[in-house]
């Protein structure tokens, strides 16, 4: 188990190193010069000189990755081109904020989606398998900007103009500070990202439930004269746990690299949005420390979702 | 004194096609103590039954009544019913492994059983009973396995789990279906003496369900013979064996491979079950029927009761006559293909093209000197499958390869037919050596040596049509296409019995033994020297698989074939196969002409197979002329 664990550690830092590879070499491919960007349009010649040495873009690639790479292991990614704050600081003081956004989402979806698909599978064709049915796809459908202008004209706009306010509009206060104000500024991304996810570990939970469902164990449970509920929560839903966990971890992972269009849309200032800035202004540090950022994650969680199959699933036990 | 008592239970549900009316107007009673046997093959209604009237078939429409313990269990409430189940009813089901939850341990799930039903044990007091049930149904080191899963167990044991899970709380009746119908002969034989000796110890009634006749005919004191839903045949065992009163009970006993003792060819029902979305007026199994009348397509017969107590439904009541065995292939269809087969022939000699690859015709088809066959070799989880096994397999042989799940009989044909590599050891194809065959060589045996598959539903792809199924070989091998392609693949189909007509058809609509005859005619559709049988008629109904294993051997004397067929069932072997090799862990234990095997088995492995897999059938007598009805039950 130690062994299979250190082997897919290696595994990561492997795929992490090709990562920064291949990102660095398409900076290298990429038009722009960030000297130019740094100094000015209107700077000289020597001033231009002068940055491109201080910047060390002067010597050859392989030299500039070594040094990048070096300092990574050290947690130095180097230093913004656009405010000269090191990277390193600048991923951190957004992280808060991405994982109040995720966590907090997380718990939610899981909430609405897991039981909605449960409803669904042991009532198929029902009514209330309809209509879980039709919201997931309502749900599916909408692009996440406009779920989250509409919960903000509902939830904000709305009751704004008669005059209270239910949700702010956005923003963001840290945990440290209370968690009340936390939870009530986090309230309205949490919703239009959980919606969204929920639709889909609806149908997720909906269609794995209705497989276990159907399997001779089942009939096994029933046979012994068990409850019908406890039938289907500790039997079957137990059975979906390995797929539910697979899906939450690739999830998990991809939304904590940063989840663009929510953070602007709630003006969060999170990973995505420290993206978004980075591209925009060509700022490479940046970029290059977020990518490498995101890889992480989701080698990370893809990891944690091989441990916990292992600990879910007794056949693969040794 | 009766511990069950059915009345009249009608099941049908509700489909997408249509109502399905799987049982009809049964009634049965079942006395405290005895066993219980319910038989009859897929779709005969056996386990809907015995499920409806449990409780676990939610979507059922069951009428009639079934009295258990003084309630009757089909006006009882969902609650009532929990309470009975697993309480005074146990359930033991056909596949251990999927019945058993992959995830929990044994112990917890037999101790879900007991603290379900009796809330106040304590923990530890469950544990205790659990680990001696475990130990009373022959589980060793109980205590310590009691934290095992599922999969840490052999296939034998998960079922002893089962019925240990079952007869926990000692309920009053125990319902087995199909208990052994997925285990090994050899195992199949414990895990029935652990039934029986459970029954015996604890006076349990155990309803047993099985589509072995013969199975129950050592096992049960009464059964019920089931078809298409109707209850046709209900009496004490030796009646049903010695004087069956149903033609479809003597088709049963005729069809079954142990009935025979001498290799005379078995007797299958002809045609199939029908419909049970549009079941026919009249008699259910009058379309297969030998004896039947125009009375029996008109009316439905009465359920009538013979003096020696066994019930029946038939115009005839007492002495059926068995059917004809007719030859499977149709004789004018036989000659034609012998007349293009010498045809062929003839044309290949005139134009004195040779073959790119001439078969030595006098070469023995396959010989197999000391192989060895090491799964992941060299590796630290290296399994030996083969230890050194020697084996010829000379032309116009019928081969059976005999052995339990997992001794490598499957492995040692695919390596003859070259399609896995041996480790070590030679083994020769047709006189090219398989180690050292070219690529061109290797295809040019893919022509000559064909597989029939067990699965007759997972072998053929559901999404091509039969035509392009069968003709496949031939336009792989030939090139053949258009007319000269649709004329070989229909020519085919009537050899094996399909309709030529049928040609467009998607396999999904054909049933399992016709989808076995397609197999079939894709493995002879390239004139191959040898077909290799993986257990071919293993997933199909007895009479069913009476009808394929005649069609296999009349192919044999028809053309000559050499066949290589792998089965665990020493009785379906005996039919088809002249010579029998039995495998047991990767080696050749015992090798020999059929006959010798069965009449004086040497090894100890071949004598334990023979024990446990040919069942002693009660000799069947003519009916006595005493025997007559004494009552009208139902009309």
């Amino acid at each position: 188990m130690i062994k299979q664990v250190l082997r897919r550690l290696l595994f990561a830092a492997i795929i992490l190193f090709l990562l920064s590879i291949f990102v660095f070499g398409l900076f290298y491919i990429a038009p722009g010069n960030p000297a130019r960007l740094i100094a000015g349009e209107k700077a000289s010649q020597e001033v231009l000189d002068q940055v491109t040495r201080n910047l060390g873009l002067d010597k050859p690639l392989w030299q500039q990755y070594i040094t990048f790479i070096t300092n990574a292991f050290q947690g130095d990614f180097g230093i913004s081109y656009r405010n000269q704050t090191p990277v390193t600081d600048l991923i951190v003081s957004r992280l808060p904020v991405t994982f109040s956004l995720v966590g907090g989402a997380v718990v939610i979806w899981l909430l609405i989606g897991v039981p909605l698909g449960v409803v669904s599978a042991t009532h198929p064709g029902t009514w209330k398998d309809r209509l879980a049915q039709i919201l997931s796809q309502l749900f599916i459908s909408f692009p996440s900007f406009v779920l989250g202008m509409f919960l903000l004209y509902m939830l904000y706009y709305l009751p704004k103009r008669n005059g209270f306010t239910l949700f702010p509009p956005g923003g963001y206060t840290k945990l440290g500070d209370g968690f009340i104000g936390w939870a009530w500024h986090m309230a309205l991304p949490w919703l239009t990202l959980a919606l969204l996810m929920a639709a889909l570990y609806q149908r997720l939970t909906r269609a794995e439930m209705i497989d276990v469902l159907g399997e001779d164990y089942i009939r096994t449970a029933r046979a012994k004269g068990i409850s019908e509920n406890r039938v289907i929560y500790k039997h079957g839903l137990r059975s979906t746990l390995t797929v539910l966990t697979t899906q939450l971890g690739a999830d998990i992972g991809s939304l904590l690299s940063g989840s663009i269009i929510i953070e602007q849309v709630f003006g969060l200032q999170g990973v995505g949005a420290l993206a978004v800035k980075s591209v925009n202004t060509q700022d490479r540090p940046v970029i290059i420390g977020v990518v490498l950022l995101g890889g992480f994650f989701i080698v990370m969680m893809n990891l944690l979702v091989d441990i916990l199959h292992v600990a879910l699933e007794p056949t693969l036990r040794r | 004194m009766s511990i069950l008592q059915v009345h009249d239970v009608c099941v049908n549900l509700p489909t997408e096609d249509g109502v399905v009316h799987a049982v009809q107007h049964v009634s049965f009673e079942v006395d405290k103590g005895e066993v219980f046997g319910i038989v009859g093959e897929s779709g005969s209604g056996k386990s809907v039954l015995t499920q409806a009237i449990t409780g676990l078939m939610p979507g059922a429409e069951v009428s009639g009544t079934a009295v258990f313990d003084g309630m009757d269990l089909l006006t009882a409430t969902p609650k009532q019913l929990r309470s009975m189940r697993g309480n005074k009813i146990g359930m033991i089901f056909q596949d251990p492994l999927s019945s058993l939850h992959p995830y929990f341990t044994i112990g917890s799930q037999i101790v879900e059983v007991i603290r379900t039903h009796e809330p106040h044990t304590s923990r530890e007091e469950a544990r205790r009973r659990a680990i001696e049930m475990l130990e009373m149904v022959g589980i060793k080191n109980a205590d310590q396995r009691f934290g095992d899963y599922p999969h840490q167990f052999s296939g034998g044991m998960r079922q002893r789990v089962m019925i240990a899970m079952a007869l926990v709380l000692r309920p009053e009746m125990i319902i087995a279906d199909e208990p052994t119908t997925a285990l090994d002969v050899t195992i199949q034989k414990q895990v029935l003496d652990v039934l029986r000796d459970m029954s015996d110890r604890l006076g349990t009634t155990v309803i047993m369900i099985s589509h072995d006749l013969t199975l129950l005919g050592s096992f049960a004191d009464r059964a019920m013979v089931m078809y298409a839903g109707h209850q046709l045949e209900t009496g004490p065992v030796e009646a049903l064996f010695s004087r069956p009163a149903h033609p479809y009970t003597l088709g049963l006993l005729h069809s079954s491979p142990d009935a025979e003792g001498d290799r005379k060819r078995l007797t299958p029902i002809e045609g199939r079950m029908p419909s049970l979305l549009d079941v026919p007026t009249g008699c259910v199994f009058a379309p297969r029927c030998p004896d039947a009348t125009d009375r029996c397509f008109r009316e439905a017969p009465p359920r009538v009761t013979l003096s020696d107590g066994v019930t029946v439904s038939c115009w005839m009541k007492t002495d059926p006559t068995p059917a004809e065995a007719k030859p499977e292939i149709d004789e004018f269809v036989l000659q034609r293909a012998r007349d293009r087969a010498e045809e062929a022939a003839a044309q290949a000699s005139r134009s004195g093209a040779t073959e790119e690859w001439p078969v030595d015709r006098n070469a023995p088809i396959a010989v197999v000197n000391d192989l060895h066959l090491t799964y992941g070799a060299g590796t630290r989880n290296a399994v030996e499958v083969l230890k050194g096994i020697d084996l010829t397999v000379n032309r116009g042989d019928s081969i059976g390869l005999v052995g339990e799940s997992g001794c490598g009989k499957t492995t040692l044909a695919r390596v003859i037919a070259g399609l896995l590599p041996a480790t070590s050891g030679k083994v020769t194809l047709l006189g090219k050596d398989n180690a050292t065959v070219t690529k061109a060589e290797w295809r040019e045996q893919r022509r000559h040596v064909q597989l029939v598959f067990q699965d007759p539903y997972g072998s053929l792809n559901p999404r091509r049509r039969v035509g392009s199924i069968i003709g496949e070989p031939l336009r792989i091998q030939h090139h053949w296409s258009g007319e000269r392609l649709k004329k070989r693949v229909q020519e085919l189909m009537e050899l094996v019995g399909l309709n030529p007509e049928h040609y467009n058809r998607y396999p999904g609509e054909f049933s399992g033994g016709q989808r076995q005859r397609i197999g079939i005619a894709r493995a002879l559709a390239l004139d191959p020297e040898l077909i290799i049988f993986d257990e071919p008629v293993s997933a199909l109904d007895v009479s069913i698989q009476a009808q394929i294993l005649n069609l296999i051997q009349d192919l044999q004397d028809a053309f000559g074939y050499t066949y290589l067929f792998i089965s665990h069932d020493l009785a379906v072997v005996r039919h088809v196969c002249s010579r029998v090799v039995v495998i047991e862990n990767g080696r050749i234990v015992e090798r020999g002409d059929t006959d010798r095997i069965y009449d004086d088995p040497q090894a100890a492995f071949t004598k334990r197979l023979l024990a446990a897999s040919v069942r002693a059938i009660p000799p069947q007598s003519p009916a006595t002329a005493s025997r007559v009805m004494v009552k009208e039950v139902a009309a």
